[in-house]
């Protein structure tokens, strides 16, 4: 105990490392005797420098307990994980995140391309005679459908929903061209 | 490590989580902070409000704080500003002393006799504690009182007392610590001997 009150001392003259001044402020955080100890060690070189000081009696204990109202701060560490680290990662993370994306983007469009081939006559063709029939013939089913067509764009503007004058107009135009 | 690194370690460990550690900055700094308050406000009652208003201001604003200035320059610009907000508030005159930088301020304070504190009581224990420290310091024994005196006082690192006392550093650490002992010793009965006082 007198071992570290005497570093305790050496403390307040700037004479530790910072290994020792980190297993002092550790003790100090643990034990009130030991801040005792700080609390005197304060007021004693506050006098000796600077004469009759004023009576603080309870004054930390008084702001202590204010903070205990307070919630813990948890500030990020000052150089936390290296200047030279964060200023890597920083430059990295948007080229990772570009290179990611083109990956991404390309993906898709490789897919939907499937080399080349239209998917649809690819299935077509794998299919027995008798569906491939079936499938040709769909067109045609389509096609008797025109008279629903037609009641539908001849009522797009009874529709609900904001669509402007002029994509209704181009949409009319385009199913009778259809036809 | 310097007086501000100490500090600094100090203030990072509040920023990671403990709250003791502002407890012993608020101990160290908060005479220096209540005299400089007191040059800038009459009535002691609101003086130690601003004090403690000061300190929890501080406190909240630590998770900012990056150590740019020392902690108590830092703690000094958010007291004179507590300071002037109040007096605005009040419609009462706000000091010219205020902008006066710390060190400037210290150097007025220096040079003038401290102003009466508070109540009588209070300022019976002001005088108390101001003699208990000079009869302790009467008491030492002279190689004590040297070492303390030029540390304290004249500001000397332990290699220059070393070399002033012609005496080895660890002789020095010695008796500085035997020094502050002797005197804390005889401060600790009127020091946070309740238990409200205790933290």
């Amino acid at each position: 105990m007198a071992e570290m009150r005497e570093k305790l001392s050496a403390m307040l003259d700037d004479d530790v490392d910072e290994a020792t001044a980190r297993a002092l402020f550790t003790r100090l955080e643990r034990d009130a005797s030991f801040r005792g100890e700080w609390d005197a060690y304060c007021l004693a070189g506050d006098v000796i420098r600077g004469g009759a000081q004023p009576d603080m009696g309870g004054f930390t204990a008084r702001v202590m307990a204010r903070i205990e109202d307070e919630p813990t701060l948890f500030a990020p560490r000052r150089g936390e994980g290296g200047t030279g680290c964060r200023s890597l990662r920083h430059r990295l993370l948007p080229v990772a995140a570009s290179v990611m994306g083109v990956l991404a983007v390309g993906g898709v469009v490789a897919t939907l391309s499937g080399g080349g081939a239209d998917p649809v006559v690819q299935a077509v063709s794998s299919l027995p005679p008798d569906d491939a029939v079936a499938v040709a013939a769909a067109p045609a089913h389509r096609a008797a459908d025109g008279a629903r067509r037609d009641y539908l764009v001849a009522h797009q503007a009874m529709a609900g929903g904001p669509m402007p004058a002029a994509v209704q107009y181009i949409r009319t135009i385009s199913a009778s061209t259809e036809e | 490590m310097s007086d501000r690194e100490v500090d600094q370690q100090l203030v990072e460990r509040v920023q990671g989580g403990d709250k003791q550690a502002f407890g012993l900055l608020v101990s160290k700094y908060q005479r220096k902070l209540y005299r400089l308050l007191a040059r800038l406000v009459r009535d002691p009652a609101e003086v130690e409000d601003l004090a403690q208003e000061t300190f929890i201001k501080a406190y909240r604003a630590l998770g900012a704080f990056r150590g740019e200035s020392a902690f108590y320059t830092w703690l000094y610009r958010i007291g004179i500003n507590t300071a002037k907000n109040h007096l605005a508030a009040q419609g009462r005159r706000v000091s010219a002393l205020t902008g006066m930088d710390s060190a400037e301020m210290e150097g007025l304070e220096s040079g003038e006799r401290l102003r009466d504190f508070d109540t009588p009581e209070r300022q019976l224990m002001t005088r108390q504690i101001a003699q208990t420290v000079d009869e302790a310091m009467a008491g030492l024994p002279d190689e004590l009182r040297e070492a303390i005196t030029l540390r304290e006082l004249e500001g000397l690192s332990y290699e220059d007392i070393a070399t002033a006392m012609d005496c080895p550093i660890g002789t020095v650490r010695s008796r500085i610590f035997r020094a502050r002992e002797a005197i804390a010793a005889r401060l600790r009965p009127l020091l946070g001997t309740r238990a409200d006082e205790r933290w």
